[in-house]
């Protein structure tokens, strides 16, 4: 019974019995992995914060034959992403990327990439105002990382490209867009400009450390929210909870 | 699992049992045999006291902790300071705050916490009740205690967002080191929240 080590991020976590906790990690060498912490609830010493949501941290963990729960030996906290609990709309926004990651992933799918994604951008939540293009810039981006990446240049059904002339609709369900003369029949389609599509692609594939300097539009915010959470709606099979919680959040100010 | 060395009626309990919280089938077994051993009056109490809380207890309409009168004890407590109000999570909180005998005012119970991840979001917990209870003008301070985790942290924080503009204090229970603790042991957060939040001797 090896005890690895592995850097890890807090995914979800739920109390489990007396005193226990089931976690479960995102981790940079073993991708997602559910364990359970022994007296975690009973003992802070241990643990304290660290298996606390977003934290991340240097995880050990034992892992005993047929069973699919690793068994937690401790973690020491590298960061805790403080300043995002001190935001709810912050708050819900990572736990969106949480959610995707969680939704998106099957256990023990390695994929260092991702990890990285999400740390820099919890990282870029907490240090910084919520810009609020930051969860389009994520989704775009994990999509991509684990292979659901939408065709945004080319039209899927003529493969014309995407130019400023030709007027370009969003189909969720086949994850890519139509140009205009071939989006007849073809169910329910998002308009999207090529401004929007645009951005979309800029946010992809430039380096994470420039995206916070991406200004969305109104425009594009309102298109690529459009396109890309119903693109995840499809993939996921459901509405992410955390999504809906910002939806309703959005209004805070008017709610009582 | 149900054994069948037993009657249907012994496993049918067991089975009962098991679905309480920190029960397991070994535990439950033990409780039902317990049962089938003790007298008929203690097993009819037990019958009775257990369809009692069903029928009798419902949620205090003020601030939401579990009563069998409306409004409950507290709320109707006059000797009670009501210019104060303890904001928790859940009803053991209130009563790990009133076990302490410190504190004398009153309570409001959100029953539950803000959890994006969970899709709990302010219209499912008793904020709004919060609020209109706010609105009579007689309060002057809202200590917010729930719990310091993420979530309890931005419930407190997403409260303390509402109140202030209506012009109550709104205070947060201390962080720090637990009395008898240990300050090597002690997490990095914890003890850099303790040396924050510090105070005169």
């Amino acid at each position: 019974m090896p005890l690895h080590r592995t850097e890890a991020i807090v995914v979800r976590s739920m109390d489990f019995s007396e005193s226990d906790k089931i976690v479960t990690f995102f981790t940079r060498g073993f991708g997602k992995l559910r364990g359970i912490a022994k007296g975690a609830k009973k003992s802070k010493k241990r643990f304290g914060n660290s298996l606390e949501l977003f934290s991340h941290s240097n995880l050990f963990f034992f892992e005993k034959e047929n069973l699919g729960l690793a068994r937690i030996n401790n973690c020491n906290m590298i960061e805790t992403y403080a300043r995002i609990q001190k935001d709810i709309k912050k708050v819900a926004c990572g736990s969106y990327f949480l959610e995707l990651i969680d939704g998106l992933m099957g256990e023990r799918e390695k994929n260092a990439a991702v990890f990285s994604l999400l740390a820099d951008s919890l990282s870029l939540i907490n240090c910084q105002d919520l810009g609020t293009g930051i969860a389009r810039i994520f989704e775009i981006r994990v999509l991509s990382l684990l292979g659901y990446q939408p065709q945004l240049e080319r039209c899927l059904v003529c493969g014309q490209m995407l130019s400023n002339k030709e007027r370009f609709w969003f189909s969720p369900l086949r994850g890519g867009i139509v140009c205009n003369t071939c989006s007849t029949n073809l169910g329910k389609l998002s308009p999207t400009s090529t401004g929007t599509l645009r951005m979309l692609i800029l946010a992809r594939d430039m380096e994470f450390k420039k995206v916070h300097r991406l200004v969305f539009s109104k425009q594009a915010l309102r298109e690529s929210e459009d396109a890309l959470t119903s693109f995840i709606r499809c993939q996921m099979g459901k509405e992410p909870n955390s999504m809906r919680f910002l939806k309703k959040i959005q209004n805070l100010d008017n709610m009582v | 699992m149900s054994d069948s060395r037993f009657a249907a009626p012994i496993n049918r309990l067991i089975a009962s049992l098991k679905k309480l919280p920190g029960i397991g089938e070994k535990t439950a077994t033990r409780l039902a045999l317990h049962i089938l051993n003790s007298s008929r009056k203690e097993a009819e109490e037990l019958a009775r006291s257990v369809t009692d809380v069903k029928d009798k207890i419902s949620f205090c309409p003020v601030c939401f902790n579990f009563s069998d009168r409306s409004p409950c004890e507290v709320c109707r407590d006059e000797t009670r300071d009501d210019k104060t109000i303890c904001v928790v999570e859940e009803p053991a909180d209130f009563l790990a705050i009133e076990k302490t005998g410190k504190y004398r005012g009153k309570y409001h119970i959100l029953q539950g916490v803000l959890s994006p991840l969970d899709g709990i979001s302010p219209e499912e917990i008793k904020v709004r009740e919060l609020m209109e209870r706010l609105r009579c003008g007689k309060i002057k301070e809202v200590i917010i205690a729930t719990n310091p985790s993420v979530e309890g942290e931005a419930t407190a924080i997403y409260l303390a967002k509402l109140i202030k503009p209506k012009g109550i204090k709104v205070t947060r229970i201390a962080y720090g080191i637990p009395v008898g603790g240990d300050i090597e042991y002690t997490d990095g957060d914890t003890l850099s929240r303790a040396m924050e939040g510090r105070r005169d001797i």
